[in-house]
């Protein structure tokens, strides 16, 4: 098990130095010089723009950049803001929890309903429930969170007025996002725990656990769902990733204050650092949680790490 | 997130101020401050406002900021040696009680307030005035917009403790108007001292309200300062009515439209033409003011074909409809303009173009540009097709596209193209377009100087890449001329020159639209941004 980690942790290097090459390039791909936004309007003569940039280092070569950039990171120094002035991984750490507080809530969401339809209908496949379980997670998948969320404020918030609009404040002002962002994930979780489930469910193991008598609550929890669950934990690793992209969109749409809303400002003010530090520090959770899926896949399911220590 | 941002977020996007000034998206100010909503939670006691604000600031230094939305919060926290107010020419008296310029425009002696405290307990003086102006200057302040609003600073003289004497190293009569800047507002000098780089996050004024906290992302929160009794009569004298005021930041239009329907905020300036209408119709007031400056329009290339010829740049001029523009997009909000400058500005005069596409299309014909089988005019083989390049997501989009159609009927093409900015700056002052988009926001004429002076053109705002030795001579000699009247005389003469040459096609005129509910006495500054100190709820 140990040797099998280590493994997954060694491949995860080349990938972040990938995913910091990439943004690097990415960004200086974009027209636009960062040191004549820094000071547009200050009707700046060429030399002043000159001098800029050469405080920031934009008139190095690319790879003397990158260079530079690397050496800083691996010291966990994500540079300045250029708005700000102030360092990217304060800004970044300030923001943190409020994403991960709406990512948790909608993992939450996503988990507990997920878990009910999927389990409800994979269970009793074309019975009522789900029948209904299929529709609701049809339309789940099919409708944008983003339309999702301005639907629920408007019904929930400006029609009924049982919940906040905005998504800070009171104890239930994060019912709202997290819904909004968690509804399609639990789309995905039912669909996928449904088939799973009737799948296992029609596997020879189970047929004959079922003739022995076993009880159907402990068929489904010892048996059935252990078996079922491991394509699940894998969606809910890969879905951390859809989790941060919604999260850009609710946490505008309800004026929460984290990464996602900091990502579209800072690229609207092109500032390089931020745009960097957070895509960075977004892949690097990203690379982590997946990391962990890899692990528990390892624990829920030994051929996994047998597979892979052998 | 691009879903986002080509959204047509609207007109009042500020995006990075300029000059002591904004290229940005509407945040006008104007007259009419006319909002008088029912009376909530009674005056006086325990009365709180959320305002949203549709940027995150990236300092509450007045000094340091280059953001619009900024001044919303520092005209609550800090005062200005003068106040002007929107469409309203006169000067104030401020933390500076009387001034005298020098007869050469370079020396500004300004007699103070006296018995006026920082909210930390410092005295105002001629001393805090220079650490003031010091502060803007110092390269480690980074001054994106105030630097611009002061000046070519050279230093300022204590002369006693109510006299101070700022010094120019050349004649700054804009200063006179500037003074009135949100970011020329006064920052306690011990504060400065205290907290250096980390200032932005700690302001300190001698304004209505006290800075208590600011949470990154999500709002800035003032209180009433109980000691304040030297703001302008206009704004009510003595402290402020509100006893808190919670901006709330909301980039999202629909998040301040949800917001304001539930309540959560009680004033909002970005909602989209067609929700202010709608909130209005539920019973919202608004409360609005139209904004010196420069109009929304287009900069007319008058250096590359076929707009270097005047007949063509005259044609387009009086081939759009701005009224009906206005009526399709923006429900009637915003009035047409009809000048280099906004109305409400020193120095404005009516360039009286009425909309007239037949006059035009005569204009055209004697100029030979005739009408081919296909409607489309050329000359000599050469087609009447214009370049417009469009910055993505300014709020042109829209109005580009019927000013398409418009200059279509009489014979013009234009192709549209759209590029980010500010990457549009250096393809503007290259000048690979006709037709470029604009905005300014400014309290002085001067700034005319930064649009259209020849030393413009290749790094600067002159995308109109007009250049014209003996206009800037006039310009900077209206910079220099003391009196007042003959100042704007002046300034009427420079307008009247650059109207004629119609090197720009004026749209609308910039206004600042807050939706308040239940919200009174709210005022505006001259470029829109509101002043709180009068409000109740």
């Amino acid at each position: 098990m140990l040797a099998y980690a280590l493994r997954r942790i060694v491949v995860s290097v080349p990938l972040l130095v990938g995913v910091s090459l990439l943004v690097f390039l990415i960004l200086r791909l974009i027209p636009g010089d960062p040191a004549q936004i820094l000071l547009f309007g200050a009707n700046p003569t060429p030399d002043m723009v000159a001098e800029l940039r050469h405080q920031l280092g934009l008139d190095q070569s690319a790879p003397a950049q990158y260079w530079l950039y690397a050496q800083r990171l691996v010291r966990g120094d994500l540079g300045y803001s250029y708005v700000t002035n102030s360092p990217v991984m304060s800004e970044i750490a300030a923001r943190l929890p409020y994403t991960i507080e709406l990512a948790l809530a909608a993992l939450g969401v996503a988990l507990v309903l997920g878990f009910v339809t999927g389990i409800l209908a994979g269970m009793w496949p074309g019975s009522v429930i789900d029948r209904i379980a299929t529709v609701v997670s049809v339309l789940g998948l099919a409708v944008p969170y983003f339309w999702l969320a301005q639907l629920l404020v408007l019904i929930f918030a400006v029609r009924l007025g049982w919940l906040p609009a905005l998504g800070l404040g009171g104890p239930t002002a994060i019912v709202l996002p997290a819904l909004s962002l968690g509804l399609g994930f639990a789309a995905i979780i039912t669909r996928l725990l449904r088939s799973s489930l009737i799948e296992v469910y029609q596997q020879p193991y189970l047929l004959v656990a079922r003739a022995k008598g076993m009880a159907p609550s402990r068929l489904l929890v010892r048996h059935a769902l252990r078996n079922a669950v491991g394509s699940v934990v894998t969606v809910i690793g890969l879905q951390i990733g859809n989790l941060f992209a919604g999260a850009v969109a609710i946490e505008i749409i309800f004026g929460r204050p984290g990464l996602g809303q900091y990502l579209v400002s800072s690229i609207q003010q092109k500032d390089i650092p931020a745009i960097q530090g957070v895509v960075l520090f977004v892949a690097v959770v990203y690379i982590g949680v997946n990391l962990l899926v890899d692990l528990a896949h390892g624990v829920l399911d030994p051929r996994v790490r047998l597979g892979w220590s052998r | 997130m691009s879903t986002f941002r080509l959204r047509r977020r609207e007109l009042r996007r500020p995006v990075l101020m300029t000059v002591g000034t904004v290229l940005a998206l509407a945040l006008a100010g104007g007259c009419s401050a006319t909002s008088s909503g029912p009376v909530g939670t009674g005056g006086g006691g325990g009365s709180q406002l959320t305002v949203a604000l549709f940027q995150n600031p990236d300092s509450l230094d007045p000094a340091a900021t280059g953001l619009v939305s900024v001044s919303q919060i520092d005209a609550a926290i800090f005062d200005t040696l003068t106040y002007k107010f929107a469409g309203d020419d006169k000067i104030y008296p401020g933390l500076a009680t009387s001034y005298e310029i020098s007869p050469d425009g370079t020396t500004y002696t300004l007699h103070l307030r006296t018995g006026v405290k920082f909210q930390d307990g410092t005295p105002f003086n001629a001393q805090a005035v220079k650490a003031n102006f010091d502060h803007i200057v110092d390269p480690a302040t980074k001054s994106k917009s105030a630097i611009g609003a002061l000046g070519p600073y050279k230093e300022t003289q204590v002369v006693d403790d109510s006299t101070a004497k700022v010094v120019f190293k050349e004649p700054n009569l804009a200063f006179e108007n500037e003074m009135s800047q949100v970011t020329l507002g006064m920052s306690s000098p011990t504060a400065l001292q205290k907290y250096g780089a980390d200032y932005g996050n700690h302001p300190v004024g001698t304004g209505p309200f006290t800075f208590e906290s600011f949470t990154n992302g999500q709002q800035v929160r003032v209180t009433r300062n109980p000691d304040y009794a030297w703001g302008p009569d206009k704004l009510g004298s003595g402290p402020a009515k509100l006893d808190a005021i919670t901006f709330r930041i909301l980039s999202d239009p629909s998040a301040q439209r949800n917001a304001l329907n539930t309540n959560e905020v009680q004033v909002a300036g970005n909602l989209t033409p067609q929700d202010v209408a709608t909130a209005v119709g539920a019973g919202a007031k608004t409360a609005t003011a139209t904004s010196s400056g420069m109009p929304y329009g287009y900069l007319i290339n008058v250096d590359k074909a076929p707009t270097n010829d005047l007949a063509v740049r005259q044609a387009i001029q009086l081939a759009v409809d701005k009224k009906s523009i206005l009526d399709t997009l923006f429900e009637g909000q915003f009035d047409p303009a009809a000048s280099v400058l906004t109305a409400s500005t020193p120095g404005f005069v009516a360039d009286g173009v009425t909309y007239d596409p037949d006059k035009a299309g005569q204009m055209l014909d004697q100029a030979g540009w005739t009408k081919g089988p296909d409607g489309m005019r050329s000359k000599g083989g050469t087609p009447l097709t214009l370049d417009l390049i469009n910055i993505t997501g300014f709020g042109f989009d829209d109005i580009s596209t019927l000013l398409q159609a418009q200059l279509k009927k009489v014979g013009i093409a234009v192709t549209i193209t759209d590029q980010g900015f500010p990457a549009v700056a250096t393809t503007y002052n290259q000048g690979t377009q006709n037709l470029a988009n604009w905005f300014y926001y400014d309290v002085d004429p001067f700034t005319l100087n930064t649009v259209f002076a020849c030393n413009q053109v290749q790094s600067g705002f002159n995308w109109s890449h007009y250049c014209n030795a003996d206009l800037d001579a006039k310009i900077i000699a209206a910079n220099a001329t003391v009196d007042r009247d003959q100042r704007t005389k002046a300034y009427q003469d420079i307008v009247t020159t650059l109207n004629q040459a119609a090197a720009f096609l004026p749209i609308y005129d910039t206004k600042t639209v807050l939706v308040t509910k239940g919200v009174s006495g709210i005022q505006f500054g001259p470029t829109g941004q509101p002043y709180f100190t009068s409000a109740t709820r």
